[in-house]
């Protein structure tokens, strides 16, 4: 595992691994959104109690999940930059920011979406929309901190140290709906229990949140690697890349 | 076919959040091209600067070494 790791935490390793791949992480978002969407828009059956409402599930759930999942793998490129100072890791967790931001707010406006016609109201400060408010406030803190440095090196660090620091708002926004009386329904799906969805609206949820994880990741390294290319352009392999590019058309 | 384009009195609010969807997946798509692009021109530009720069080199070279190694054996 670790040789796996020290392979991809050289830059030019990293690009050369995931530049072919990219395509067919596009290609799947596609191909798993299309299908998802489609189907949980036009062909899963209406809530019993919710109706037609429900249906805004299927862009709302994805989007939290990501939006906790890029936080959670940024904390991870945190600790790396940090503990081994993978120059690599600092970069991602510029990249991972901005996609979680994007996706926290997604989640927050199709909740908001949802909330009007079910609870009557666009916003209540409940225990679990506040905690997904902070997290995007967390994103936009780290990305404020990442740019207001001149050396990128000392921006990292201080990047990875507040997204460490935020890591404790995970737990929190998971647990909202046990710990606190909530507006908010329970978590629909877990890890271990049985889902509290009928199958007809369960698998639609499950490929949209495939294609929701393909789109984030090929983002991430589609993103990753522009921004490598753009870091290492003084470096001998990017010269030689760009040789190979220019010098061959 | 109206009627499957309608939610019971939801459609405004299902094509509210599908249309904020759409509309961060296709940004994101977008954004991920405009980097690329801004980072090609900006590496092509400094491929080029640098091939102008070893040919200057190069011209220099040839233009100085024999003066330089005429001094040399002068001396």
């Amino acid at each position: 595992m670790w040789k796996y790791l020290y392979l991809l935490a050289s830059p030019k390793s990293f690009y050369t691994l995931t530049r072919p791949i990219l395509p067919w992480l596009g290609s799947f978002a596609f191909l798993f959104l299309l299908v998802g969407l489609l189907w949980g828009l036009f062909w899963a059956p209406p809530d019993y109690q919710q109706g037609d409402a429900f249906r805004i599930i299927y862009i709302h759930v994805p989007a939290a999940f990501m939006s906790m999942a890029l936080y959670g793998a940024m904390a991870f490129c945190a600790l790396l930059l940090l503990v081994w100072r993978i120059k690599l890791a600092g970069l991602m967790i510029g990249v991972l920011a901005q996609i979680g931001a994007s996706m926290a707010l997604l989640a927050l406006v199709t909740g908001s979406i949802w909330g009007k016609p079910m609870w009557g109201t666009w916003w209540v400060w409940d225990a679990r929309l506040t905690s997904e408010l902070v997290l995007l406030l967390l994103y936009i803190a780290i990305l404020a901190v990442g740019s207001s440095f001149n050396n990128r090196e000392q921006g990292d660090k201080l990047m990875a140290i507040l997204a460490l620091v935020g890591l404790v708002d995970l737990p929190i926004i998971h647990y909202s709906v046990y710990w606190w009386n909530t507006l908010h329904q329970g978590s629909t799906l877990s890890v271990f229990a049985k889902p509290k969805i009928a199958a007809a609206m369960l698998y639609p949820l499950l490929l949209a949140l495939v294609g929701f994880a393909f789109y984030c990741l090929w983002l991430a390294l589609s993103r990753a690697c522009n921004e490598l290319l753009r870091r290492e352009q003084r470096q001998q392999w990017v010269q030689q890349l760009l040789t190979e590019s220019i010098g061959g058309k | 076919m109206m009627q499957a384009f309608s939610f019971g009195g939801y459609t405004a609010y299902i094509a509210g959040a599908y249309g904020v969807f759409l509309f961060v997946f296709i940004l994101g798509a977008l954004s991920v091209g405009w980097q690329s692009r801004r980072v090609r021109s900006q590496l092509r530009k400094r491929y080029n600067a640098l091939n102008c720069r070893s040919l200057t080199e190069v011209s220099v070279d040839a233009a100085v070494k024999p003066q330089q190694s005429g001094g040399a054996e002068a001396k």
